[in-house]
């Protein structure tokens, strides 16, 4: 399995440990990353872009598929706001004048969008391409005990219909699938599709602390050792700032939240350090010391 | 369009949201890729002191665990084809 690989401008920057461990699961689970066929890809707007230009965020989002498309490669992501923000651009797309209106600009440039090779979450491509059985056959560690406490965020669980749920509905418990896959015990808790707070950070701290410690503290009190994740932007939050709410909310939290590939790279027998799974500011000793692991 | 974006418009900019969307977009139009570390110093204000002290714990936390941003991000190979692309639409809605 080929992919154009899009890490996302995240992986790159504060979340470096994603793109490591990304990269070491896939060696594992014979996916091959091409990571010169989007050398010249934009970011995707993350919705920031959108919010004003829809036209401008889907051009771009059109020319970063062409770019994969014309190396007939489909595309790879790591980050839910990148995949949900590429999907609600495919989903607008499905319009032909408004996708022939958008390949007029794109052929300034040689490219043409067809759509043919939809954009997928390295979450979705475990679960959908890899399935149950050949994912189990390679699983080497089997994480048994272990509480995690899936958290989707936003982007993969809505709009369903742009993320074509319709098509596949095992895209709606994938994170808890591949939670049971590795061994581990799913803790379902109510925040788990709501917003980690991210978007809101910068503009009112407060209120983004109160969702991080209403996630992160409803999470803890039902038994999870940790939070997995599939956005590496509702982990910087969940994690970064959680010393913070835990703060604000005078009690103590103390919960890692650790990345989808990182798990799976636990589960397939890499080490830990491997994963960098120690770059988090909530530490994640304890977790590793529970699946009998040195930190 | 976003309320953000109505307030914007109507020239209500000096405030937290507008300055992130601007310069948000301002990053991917000259960049390719966005820059974190700019993104968070313009949103605050390069010289809004007292934001920037309150946000130096995270900060210092995440140098500590290895997550800080680059302050010299990547770049996309082909910035030139972005920048027509924003150069052809930014103004169009």
């Amino acid at each position: 399995m080929k992919f154009a690989f899009f890490p996302g401008c995240v992986s790159r920057g504060a979340c470096p440990e994603l793109y490591t461990s990304t990269v070491k699961i896939s060696e594992i689970l014979g996916i091959e990353l091409d990571e010169k066929a989007l050398e010249s890809a934009s970011c995707t707007g993350a919705g920031v872009l959108q919010e004003k230009n829809q036209l401008l965020g889907d051009t771009l989002n059109a020319r970063n598929i062409a770019l994969a498309e014309k190396q007939n490669l489909p595309i790879l992501t790591i980050c839910s706001t990148c995949q949900g923000v590429m999907s609600q651009a495919e989903y607008r797309l499905e319009d032909e004048e408004y996708r022939a209106q958008i390949n007029e600009t794109l052929a300034e440039e040689g490219l043409k969008y067809t759509g043919k090779t939809p954009t997928r979450h390295i979450l979705w491509i475990i679960v959908e391409e890899i399935g149950e059985k050949k994912f189990k056959a390679l699983v080497k560690r089997q994480l048994e005990g272990l509480r995690l406490a899936p958290f989707y965020g936003c982007y993969l669980v809505r709009p369903s219909k742009a993320l074509k749920f319709y098509e596949k509905p095992e895209r709606e418990t994938c994170l808890e699938d591949l939670t049971e896959w590795v061994g581990a015990t799913v803790v379902d808790f109510p925040g788990k599709t709501a917003c980690c707070g991210f978007p809101i950070v910068t503009i009112n701290e407060k209120a983004s602390l109160k969702m991080v410690g209403n996630h992160t503290s409803t999470a803890k009190d039902l038994g999870a050792a940790a939070m997995v994740t599939p956005c590496p932007l509702c982990h910087l939050n969940l994690d970064q700032y959680q010393d913070r709410a835990a703060w604000m909310m005078e009690r103590e939290i103390d919960l890692p939240i650790i990345h989808v590939p990182q798990l799976v790279g636990l589960a397939l027998g890499l080490d830990p350090e491997e994963l960098k799974i120690n770059k988090h500011v909530i530490s994640t000793k304890k977790l590793l010391s529970e699946i009998s692991l040195q930190p | 369009m976003s309320i953000r974006s109505k307030s914007m418009e109507n020239k209500i900019d000096n405030n937290y949201g507008a300055r992130h969307a601007k310069s948000f977009s301002d990053l991917i139009k000259s960049n390719g890729i966005l820059n974190e570390v700019l993104l968070l110093l313009k949103t605050k204000g390069l010289f809004n002191i007292i934001e920037l002290v309150k946000i130096l714990p995270i900060a210092i936390g995440a140098q500590l665990a290895g997550k800080r941003p680059p302050f010299f991000s990547h770049s996309s190979k082909n910035k030139d084809e972005i920048k027509k692309i924003f150069k052809k639409l930014e103004d169009k809605e």
